[in-house]
């Protein structure tokens, strides 16, 4: 466990600089560069990592058995790991870190560079965790992660915690809903938020790029009978019309009031 | 992969401060994955054992005929084994540097900080590994040996403390090596520095020529050679013949070489604990 430059850290009352070896005990990790043994195949990963947990030979090897079959790893578990592909390796390093059922698992970015695929695979392994009791701490780049994964999140900006809560909550401060309406002809924009704004009594936003123009809504059927109302004479000059709740990269973004380094911490606990 | 159906294993936590059982046990884990490693990328432990290998030939049977002070090339070629196995001794440093290196600088050491393991078993491990091929090494050599014509004359006392000498050698030698590795920035680095230093110091010995044969002041430099003395202290443990030497090093060989060897690991392993927990911290 490495020194904190300031404050302590505790992980289920233990705290890591004077209690390491009790933290170390409890915890999981998976970096986000996968940390396995490359010139080792998967199964000696796990058996390895397993002896080293302290687990006796045979149970190694039942737990190695185990998680290769439900990582879906059993058909390459006597490959050598440095012929797998990302998402495997990035599969076995999370069975590495799951050897001995943490009570805490820290996952540093662990759907970085992964093909859709096995993201989904990661995001359901997660799920399956968080369900069976384990608290999982994760950070990640891609808010739409954090939004399905997490029951907290606290969105860091530049080292700095800026804010705490469930998805909801971080949602309910920039405003609750959205209504969106897409034209075909950018000359049709103006006219159209004029119509939206003094349907809804709110202050519409042109996007003329998107050929969109948004306003900020609080009930969903009122906002969406309203606006088809105005717009009816507008006809088949509107392409769409939807309301949406803003997605985390909007909270996000006017949280920070900045687009660069959207780095994250989300926590799923339990 | 959808549900995780492997039966738990949280039951009780495992001894927190590993003791001497669990450090025992993580140096096996780990040697058990070194001797591995060596078999899968075997490079290095051939090069280090073949280039040795290699010189004895090129010496014994091509310059033979005129390097042998007795003037027998069968004598000449019985003299080179004991050298032989020296440098293959001498050259393992660099499989050790660059072991160590590589250990610590990959990022298997972050997934080992968060292990309840004892981190002093990275380095027994090391050891382990490097002085049972050591082992391998000396046996397969002194084969090549006897196809050579090489005899251990000394009876199986003296064959015996011949290869204990070589191993306290190869020990102080891989402490010495944990020691670069840890202080080197890569696992490559490590191997490069090791070879073009060995070299020089092989030959700069009086492992294949007399001392006297050189320069009046390069003989000095080959004397006080330790890699002079250790060549010198097999030959005579082994009871082979010696090239003719009257120099102080060369007629105290074995008492130099234990000195040596435990000088330098005396010298080197506080270092290499200090070096090694300020990376675990």
């Amino acid at each position: 466990m490495t020194d904190p430059d300031s404050g302590r850290a505790r992980v289920q009352g233990f705290d890591t600089v004077g209690h390491g070896d009790q933290v170390r005990a409890r915890i999981g990790l998976t970096g986000q560069y996968a940390s396995v043994d490359e010139l080792l195949t998967g199964r000696e990963n796990l058996e390895m990592f397993a002896r080293l947990h302290g687990l006796t030979t045979s149970a190694a090897r039942e737990r190695a058995e185990a998680l290769l079959s439900d990582f879906d790893l059993a058909e390459a578990a006597d490959r050598g790991s440095r012929t797998y592909s990302g998402g495997m390796r990035r599969r076995l390093d999370l069975a590495v870190s799951l050897l001995r059922e943490p009570d805490v698992l820290f996952l540093d970015e662990p759907t970085t560079g992964l093909d859709p695929r096995s993201r989904m695979q990661v995001w359901e392994t997660v799920a399956t965790l968080v369900r069976e009791g384990t608290t999982v701490l994760l950070t990640t780049q891609y808010l739409e992660e954090a939004d399905r994964l997490a029951d907290r999140v606290t969105v860091v900006d530049h080292g700095r915690a800026v804010a705490t809560g469930t998805p909801d909550d971080l949602r309910a401060r920039v405003g609750g809903l959205r209504l969106d309406v897409l034209v075909h002809d950018p000359a049709d924009l103006d006219r159209t938020g004029e119509l939206l704004g003094s349907a809804l009594g709110a202050a519409p936003s042109v996007d003329p790029p998107g050929l969109r123009v948004e306003v900020p809504v609080t009930d969903r059927v009122r906002a969406l009978m309203h606006a088809s109302h105005a717009l009816e004479g507008m006809g088949s000059r509107i392409a769409d019309l939807d309301v949406r709740r803003p997605s985390l990269d909007e909270v996000f973004l006017s949280l920070t009031g900045h687009t660069t380094a959207p780095t994250e911490t989300v926590e799923a606990v339990r | 992969m959808n549900t995780v159906t492997a039966a738990p294993v949280r039951a009780e936590h495992p001894a927190l401060r590993p003791g001497p059982a669990k450090t025992w046990s993580d140096t096996l884990t780990l040697a058990r994955r070194n001797l591995r490693h060596m078999a899968r990328e075997p490079f290095e432990p051939v090069i280090a054992l073949s280039m040795p290998v290699l010189m004895v030939l090129l010496f014994g049977y091509v310059f033979g005929g005129v390097m042998s002070p007795t003037g027998d090339e069968t004598d000449y070629r019985a003299m080179l084994v004991p050298a032989m196995i020296v440098m293959v001794m001498f050259y393992g440093i660099a499989g050790t540097a660059s072991g160590v290196a590589r250990d610590t600088s990959l990022s298997v050491m972050s997934r080992f900080r968060t292990l309840p393991m004892s981190p002093a078993a990275l380095l027994w491990a090391r050891v382990l590994t490097d002085m049972l091929r050591a082992v391998a090494e000396v046996a397969l050599l002194l084969g090549v040996g006897l196809l050579l014509g090489w005899r251990p004359e000394s009876g199986a006392a003296g064959a015996a403390a011949a290869v204990g000498l070589l191993l306290l050698f190869r020990l102080s030698l891989v402490c010495a090596g944990v020691l670069l590795g840890l202080v080197m920035p890569g696992p490559d680095t490590a191997s490069m520095l090791v070879y073009p230093l060995a070299f020089p110091l092989t030959m700069l010995s009086t492992s294949f020529v007399p001392a006297q044969a050189m320069p009046d002041w390069l003989a000095p430099v080959a004397e006080w050679n330790p890699v002079s003395s250790v060549v010198t202290a097999t030959r005579e443990l082994f009871g082979n013949p010696s090239l003719p030497s009257d120099s102080w090093p060369a007629e105290h060989a074995v008492l130099l070489t234990v000195g040596l060897s435990l000088v330098l690991i005396v010298l080197v392993v506080p270092p290499t604990l200090r070096r090694f927990a300020r990376l675990n911290r």
